[in-house]
């Protein structure tokens, strides 16, 4: 009994083992992903499309909380920090409205 | 069925009516004949009660506007939004792309057969049919790991998403296999650059598109490097989206002017030759590929069933995340743009159209102001 509960965790090891490598290039970018999108379609939907900031910040929750999103109403940049990365999007001008900048 | 007939033109003949570059000519839905106790029912469906709390379930419409005979009989917004008031679209970008795709055919910029660059299998045809047989995973934000999307928009590949698109090793031959792709649609974006200088090129969807039809409201985002994502990131009012989708109704001319090769919006609006209707397609009523757009479609010989049972086989449309769209039904001649926050699968396109539909009853009741082309 002892033996196969052993085997099967070994097993579920390998598989997870195996999972993280073949997804490894995605689950390095994953950090990542929550505060872009949470900067770029923030301010979009804050200063392209003209909402209030609490419906922007509803449209961008997401099931992981971000740790901080700032609006610089001056230089019309978004700020947003999940995980452990911070992203920057900016507004751009009329025409091609935000862009991450990093 | 010739491809003239196929698409209505709609000439809007009354004098106190004209065509809406500037503004649309604004008329009350019982004037066509519409029963306004159907229409309560079409707008309870469209706007619940229960969208006001906070667990972002349900059918969340944010904006309807729809057109008939080229005059707005119907609008109403949500959420804070307003006739002048720009929305996300999404995946409804790929319609605009397909019609700057079409410019470029016009204007001799490209043909569909011409190679995407650096490729020697891949065409421009292909990738607008969404048959590239990149390697590519569109999932969102529920699946976002092994998204080639999100990476794309969102992971790092925001400085250069053409490039990003590029990368991707092929899966299957160019024009055997359908997938719908977002990556696509911007590679697509990014071949068009190489056509044209950076100023022609930046300039192109406003000089080609959005100047003449008035859409004044667009706003068309672009990756670091300063490519249309082409994919999504077209923002505009509802009423300017009912725009393009006129220019779509109406076989791509523009008031007088065509924007649009003839039978390009025909070609269009075919299911896409790469496409297997699946079980789950059917399950899930999805409408099939065209290029870069959505069709009703039926077609026996590939085993393909009309995919919304109670709307007309020739709607057409643009389709976007969390519930955006833009119906054309060219036999009742009306355009029906939705924007909405859908976050879950509640909202049928079926029955909001047939709940729309009935709300019109028999063409017969209607007062007419547009005339049928001759054949």
């Amino acid at each position: 009994m002892k033996k196969i509960a052993i085997y099967g965790i070994f097993c579920l090891f390998l598989g997870a083992a195996l999972w993280i490598g073949l997804n490894w290039k995605s689950i390095l970018s994953f950090p990542r992903i929550l505060p872009s999108f949470s900067a770029k379609e923030f301010c979009t939907c804050y200063f392209v499309n003209g909402q209030t900031e609490p419906y922007c910040r509803e449209l961008v929750r997401q099931y992981f909380p971000l740790k901080d999103l700032h609006i610089n109403s001056e230089l019309k940049e978004i700020y947003a920090r999940g995980f452990t990365t911070h992203k920057t999007a900016r507004f751009v001008n009329e025409r091609f409205g935000c862009q991450l900048v990093n | 069925m010739g491809i003239l007939s196929f698409f209505l033109f709609v000439s809007i003949s009354s004098n106190s009516y004209s065509w809406p570059t500037k503004e649309w000519s604004v008329e009350l839905p019982t004037k066509f004949g519409a029963n306004q106790a159907q229409l309560e029912k079409f707008l309870s469906y469209s706007f619940p009660e229960e969208m006001k709390g906070t667990d972002r379930s349900g059918v969340r419409t944010e904006g309807i506007v729809v057109i008939k005979d080229g005059i707005l009989i119907f609008e109403k917004y949500a959420s804070g939004y307003a006739a002048d008031k720009r929305h996300l679209a999404w995946s409804i970008t790929k319609m605009l792309t397909n019609a700057l795709a079409g410019v470029a055919v016009r204007k001799g910029v490209w043909k569909t057969s011409d190679f995407v660059p650096e490729s020697k299998a891949l065409r421009i045809e292909h990738l607008l049919q969404w048959s590239s047989g990149l390697d590519w995973n569109e999932t969102y934000e529920y699946n976002p790991l092994g998204s080639s999307v999100i990476a794309m928009l969102y992971g790092g590949a925001h400085f250069d998403a053409g490039r990003f698109v590029e990368s991707h090793p092929f899966a299957a031959t160019p024009g055997q296999r359908f997938n719908y792709s977002s990556g696509d649609s911007t590679l697509m974006m990014s071949a068009l650059r190489r056509r044209m200088s950076d100023k022609d090129y930046e300039n192109f969807p406003w000089k080609e598109i959005f100047e003449p039809l008035g859409m004044k409201s667009a706003v068309l985002e672009r990756d670091a490097a300063g490519t249309f994502i082409g994919s999504s990131y077209l923002h505009a009012s509802p009423r300017d989206l009912a725009k393009l989708g006129l220019l779509f109704l109406n076989d791509g001319v523009w008031g007088k002017k065509r924007i649009l090769p003839e039978g390009w919006v025909y070609e269009s609006s075919r299911i896409v030759p790469a496409f297997r209707q699946s079980a789950r397609d059917r399950r899930r009523m999805s409408l099939s590929p065209a290029a870069h757009l959505w069709s009703n479609a039926a077609d026996p010989s590939r085993g393909i069933s009309k995919p919304l049972p109670d709307v007309p086989e020739d709607m057409i449309a643009a389709m976007g995340h969390w519930g955006q769209s833009i119906s054309l039904l060219p036999t009742e001649r009306m355009i029906v743009v939705r924007v909405a926050d859908d976050r879950d699968h509640s909202f049928s396109l079926n029955k909001f159209l047939k709940l729309l539909l009935d709300s019109f009853g028999p063409e017969k009741n209607l007062e007419r102001i547009v005339e049928r082309p001759s054949p």
